[in-house]
């Protein structure tokens, strides 16, 4: 059972519903992470912003990618739901690359060190090995890209915790465990 | 050791120069961290972003006693001297820093903030009931438990960030935050 209620429609805050309205009209519904979220228009527009300009990081797969490794290891099971299906139909990744996503990995090398990279940080929180540096730098990121995924798998984070504590009923098609990493 | 140089005044890329030189009106000087974060312009951007909005979350004294409470648990050095900075400024007083570290604080209503931060980036949010009830048992609304997951989710970059990275500390020592 959910710990925070989604919104009905009519008691979304005047200054969340632009906001939430994006979100709708992209996604194609309301989720009810979205429903949730939505009750704190100071947290949902900051992380709203934040999302929107991560977006221009990297490509769609790898953020995608990291984001599935990251709710993994933060064990959120609604976020799973989420970027499974953002994952299929957006970034268009294959079923068993969206599985070797959440064991934080990929197919593709490059794509690969991204996730086992963001996989790490998130683990660790951030306490990674000198390997660990080298193994994503010479992958070919840059110190720019390096930055960009540790913001990556914050900004997962935050919704993967969110998710956590609220809980939200599910509302995305629902997702089996990935097996062991 | 640095695992990266921070950027010189010169190399700043334009896109990020106005947050860089924001964050230096303000804090007086350009530290470290802020110098490396800016080789990405989007991520620097975002982060400033998100940070500028969560201000108008909550009070100063609760949002600093929550990054100093999410640092412990994270473990980063600079973060220390960082809020262990910050927290100055915000008034608090150093065995109110210590407590804040411990994931409390005098303040009855704050110390249950407090609580509920370290409780959140220790669980990675997988709270219990008896959590949130206590949390909301202090007088904290709905929009303010998601405020506080936000905000140490907003810490963690940074820890993550300085932990990753690594910067030269730059900031002014404050003896108030010995070792626990």
């Amino acid at each position: 059972m959910p710990r925070i209620e989604a919104l009905k429609p009519e008691y979304v805050p005047a200054d969340s519903k632009p906001t939430l309205d994006v979100f709708t009209k992209n996604i194609g519904f309301t989720p009810n992470m979205m429903a949730t979220f939505a009750t704190s228009p100071i947290a949902f527009n900051a992380w709203a912003a934040f999302f929107g300009i991560m977006t221009k990081a990297l490509d769609v797969k790898t953020r995608d990618s990291i984001g599935l490794a990251v709710s993994e290891v933060n064990g959120c099971n609604y976020c799973l739901t989420v970027h499974s299906y953002t994952a299929k139909h957006m970034a268009k990744l294959p079923d068993d690359e969206i599985i070797l996503a959440r064991k934080g990995n990929a197919t593709d090398p490059k794509r690969g060190a991204a996730v086992q990279f963001a996989r790490k940080v998130i683990e660790t929180r951030g306490k990674i090995s000198d390997a660990d540096f080298a193994a994503v730098r010479d992958a070919g990121y840059s110190d720019a890209n390096i930055i960009e995924i540790v913001g990556l798998v914050a900004m997962y984070s935050l919704t993967n915790f969110i998710n956590n504590m609220a809980d939200p009923e599910t509302d995305f098609p629902p997702v089996t465990p990935a097996g062991s990493i | 050791m640095p695992r990266t140089d921070a950027l010189t005044p010169e190399n700043v890329p334009p896109d990020s120069k106005p947050t860089l030189d924001t964050f230096t009106r303000n804090l007086g000087f350009t530290p470290n961290m802020m110098a490396t974060f800016a080789k990405s312009p989007i991520a620097f951007n975002a982060w400033a972003t998100l940070r500028g909005t969560l201000n108008k979350a909550l009070d100063l004294k609760t949002r600093e006693i929550i990054g100093l409470a999410v640092y412990e648990v994270n473990g980063c050095d600079y973060c220390l001297a960082v809020h262990s900075y910050a927290a100055s400024m915000a008034r608090l007083p150093a065995d109110e820093i210590m407590l804040a570290r411990k994931g409390h604080a005098t303040d009855p209503k704050r110390d249950a903030a407090a609580q509920f931060a370290y409780k959140i980036i220790k669980s990675r949010g997988q709270v219990s009931e008896a959590d949130l009830k206590a949390v909301r048992d202090a007088g904290y609304s709905d929009a303010n438990l998601i405020e506080i997951v936000a905000l140490v989710a907003m810490f963690s970059l940074a820890n993550f960030f300085n932990n990753v990275f690594n910067p030269e500390n730059d900031y002014p020592a404050v003896t108030a935050a010995g070792p626990i």
